[in-house]
């Protein structure tokens, strides 16, 4: 058994570094993706057990990323997505009009099956506006949705 | 929890004969025979996880953690936990009091209640199960409807994957197009603890040194975790389970949240637990009866096919599928500005973009910006290049953007050859005949039937050979304990490295005599694909040898090895030539032709000529194999 132990031996015996969110105040869409994971070792030995760190979760809590959960969409019920999580997504989404961090958001924020794709349209064409700059954090992301939708006739009903 | 439940228990049993004497307890009216059969029915096994234990008669539950036993006995006595079950629901509790109500066993338990309630109509408990709070709170955050098992196949320079992985998705009734983003993912994995360096990290795995949990999450976190962090394709499988199984399970799994299962990297691992999840739901049905000793992830996933469990099949690329796909899509040109204008070698506003039809111009960029976020997997983001990407979907929005999704691979991973192999060989070395036998416990070789695996991935645990030659008694040839083999070609985009490692037992022969040595080797260096159908490879190598045929028993070789695959319509061919130069003063080569032909899904035969100096000798050898996938 020792011998197989050498093939690991040989790819590095470096901690296991866990893609992680990087936590803290400052959540923006500039330093939300975790830190680069390094060489082969973590990426090899992750796959054995398909494990996890950190508390086992089970559906119950949302927004544990280590963000402010302000970003948290709320609207429509339940505790939807965590705007953070999907942010890469959802903002290569909204350049292109349509993707499913798109629809995830719209369901999320209880926009009805008929209005999703006019909500879709209204972030692609105001891209500009919602996306202001790298640093901004999802809650202002998720404010800037809103006022959007507030002016928009077939939205503001989902924000008022 | 824990000690409150025994308290619960001790308060129980001090309190049963009073109970008998003062007035009847409900489960007093259910005779001892229909305690004995239910206890013995297989709903009943497979919600406590029994086994069969270490003699015929006794059973042990698999589960690792007494808070999942009311009975003290629990773990190996099937009747004693069905009472201690049965007398639990009748236990007093103040209803005002949530916590309380939490610990209720109808609350803890609501699966063990609807099986033992439907099989023995009992009296009702002072509580229903609409009272539990956080049961009824995560079932409606759940809202389970249906199921779906999910297979992440391999990805790219890392076959460690390539056993594949496996959890579940539940879906609410109402999951529309787009919105399973939002249902949750049941998976079963490792607790891992971050301080462990990876040989402990790989010898717990392997040896059930960590504690295994279910957990659940967000789909779109595993969407991540697996499409984008690890560049695997996800292949969905929907199930056809009815609402009804779906949440005899989804209650069964409510009992098993934070409840300790030793995690095993052969058999009772992600793939295996969940097959017990879908027995739960469909008591009717076996799916373990063939992962006795080794679950890999595929075969269990063929394993819930072949059970007739599956509706339909869907495909979701990962990150790096996507980025090839758009890639794929441009102008040979048009990739190079596309590498460029990431690289930021050349700015958005560059006149030969700026020159481009818009719709051509939005593919650029929007692969640039693709492969941005693929570099960020290895280099973390920095503020600079954050706005960058910004910058460039800006410009994307306000440009047609027309993506084509790209198709689905023609073979699935379940049809692709099974993981064990058993070949047997004859051949000639030197003017000697000889036979083999070969047998391996999994799972693939760079020139092994193609279909439904990745080019260029390969890994073997456990692939012994044993040899009979004219002259000598039956012995062992060759042991692989581990031979890894990654061979991602690099591109404009992508630019893995390609690497080896192979640890194992291998027979050295001399001029008189041979022997068993046992050897590490392993090697870096980088893949090309020559078209679709051909790689062509070059390493720079090192190996470690224990050898006594050798003055020195210990020898270390460097070397460098060169190779080819390619993918001949009838089968592959595998060319390849290595040389080193040891301590010892002694070079070694080798160059080897090896032609694997399928002949259907789960046989080949298969041609090796090799011309090779070992130590001091120098020999050719041929031979032809027949290999057998089951």
């Amino acid at each position: 058994m020792k011998k197989l132990l050498i093939g690991a031996v040989l790819l590095g015996s470096t901690s296991i570094a866990m893609a992680e969110a990087p936590g803290g105040p400052d959540c923006g869409w500039g330093n939300m993706l975790f830190e680069g994971q390094s060489g082969l070792g973590p990426h090899f030995l992750a796959s054995w057990t398909n494990g996890t760190t950190g508390n086992a979760t089970f559906g119950m809590t949302s927004g544990t990323n280590g963000c402010s959960s302000n970003g948290t969409l709320t609207y429509g019920g339940q505790s939807l997505v965590n705007l953070t999580q999907v942010m890469d997504e959802f903002v290569a989404d909204a350049a292109q009009g349509e993707g499913e961090a798109m629809t995830a958001v719209a369901v999320s924020m209880g926009i009805a099956p008929e209005d999703r794709a006019h909500f879709a349209d209204a972030v692609h064409s105001n891209f500009s506006n919602i996306f202001v700059s790298a640093d901004a954090t999802a809650e202002d992301v998720l404010n800037n949705i809103v006022s959007v939708m507030k002016s928009d006739e077939r939205l503001s009903k989902y924000v008022a | 929890m824990n000690l409150l439940k025994r308290l619960a228990a001790v308060f129980w049993l001090l309190s049963f004969p009073i109970a008998q004497n003062s007035f009847a307890s409900p489960i007093d009216e259910i005779n001892e025979a229909g305690i004995q059969a239910l206890s013995a029915s297989n709903e009943w096994h497979r919600l406590l996880h029994y086994e069969p234990g270490f003699s015929q008669k006794q059973v042990l539950s698999q589960v690792d953690d007494d808070n999942f036993f009311l009975a003290a006995e629990g773990k190996h006595n099937p009747i004693a936990e069905l009472k201690a079950t049965l007398s639990a629901f009748y236990l007093e509790v103040d209803t005002t009091d949530p916590k309380q109500l939490d610990q209720h066993a109808l609350c803890q338990f609501p699966a063990r209640w609807t099986f033992l309630n439907a099989q023995l109509t009992l009296p009702q408990p002072a509580i229903t199960q609409q009272q539990c709070p956080e049961f009824n709170q995560w079932m409606n955050t759940l809202q389970p409807n249906s199921i779906s098992l999910i297979f992440a196949s391999s990805y790219l320079n890392s076959p460690s994957s390539m056993f594949g992985h496996t959890f579940l998705r539940v879906d609410p009734a109402n999951v529309e197009s787009g919105s399973s983003w939002l249902s949750y993912a049941i998976n079963f994995g490792a607790e891992l603890n971050s301080e462990d360096n990876s040989l402990l990290y790989a010898y717990k795995g392997l040896f059930g040194g960590y504690p295994g949990f279910f957990s659940v999450i967000r789909y779109y976190e595993k969407i991540k975790e697996y499409s984008r962090i690890e560049n695997r394709d996800l292949w969905e499988y929907n199930l056809n389970l009815t609402p009804q199984e779906t949440h005899i399970m989804i209650s069964h799994l409510w009992e098993l949240r934070d409840i300790i299962f030793d995690y095993y990297f052969f058999d009772e691992n992600c793939s295996y637990r969940l097959l017990e999840l879908l027995e739960v739901a469909r008591p009717g049905t076996s799916l373990r009866d063939d992962f006795g000793s080794r679950a890999i992830p595929i075969d269990t996933v063929r394993a819930v096919i072949d059970g007739g469990f599956v509706d339909s099949v869907t495909y979701r690329p990962s990150v790096a599928t996507l980025l090839e796909h758009d890639v794929n899509q441009l102008s040979d040109d048009q990739q190079f500005q596309a590498w460029n204008l990431a690289r930021r070698n050349i700015q958005p506003n560059d006149p030969s973009l700026t020159h481009l039809p818009p719709e051509q111009r939005a593919r650029v960029f929007s692969a640039a910006y693709e492969y941005l976020r693929y570099l960020e997997l290895e280099n973390p983001r920095t503020k600079e290049m954050a706005q960058y990407s910004l910058d460039l979907l800006k410009a994307v929005s306000q440009l047609p953007l027309e993506k084509s999704a790209p198709s689905r691979p023609d073979v699935q991973p379940e049809d692709g050859h099974k993981t064990l192999l058993f070949g047997v060989t004859g051949g000639e070395q030197d003017n000697t005949g000889f036979a083999d036998l070969r047998m391996r416990l999994s799972y693939h070789d760079l020139a092994d039937n193609r279909e439904g695996y990745l080019d260029g991935a390969a890994i073997n645990i456990g692939e012994l050979r044993l040899r009979k030659r004219e002259s000598d008694s039956l012995q062992i040839e060759q042991l692989n304990v581990v031979d890894i083999n990654s061979h991602a070609p690099r591109t404009l985009f992508l630019k893995p490295i390609t690497w080896r490692v192979n640890a194992g037992l291998e027979r050295i022969y001399g001029e008189s005599d041979d022997d068993l040595a046992a050897q590490v080797h392993g090697g870096a260096g980088v893949t090309y694909g020559l078209g679709q159908q051909v790689l062509v490879y070059g390493m720079g190598m090192a190996r470690m040898e224990y050898n006594e045929l050798l003055d020195h028993n210990w020898s270390l070789g460097l070397g460098a090895l060169a190779g080819g695959l390619i993918y001949l319509p009838f089968g592959t061919l595998q060319l390849e030539s290595n040389y080193y130069q040891y301590s010892d003063g002694l070079e070694r080569y080798q160059h080897q032709l090896i032609q694997n032909i399928p002949i259907g899904r789960d046989n080949a035969v298969r041609l090796f000529a090799t011309h090779q100096k070992q130590v001091d000798t120098r020999f050719d050898e041929f031979s032809l194999e027949f290999r057998h996938y089951f």
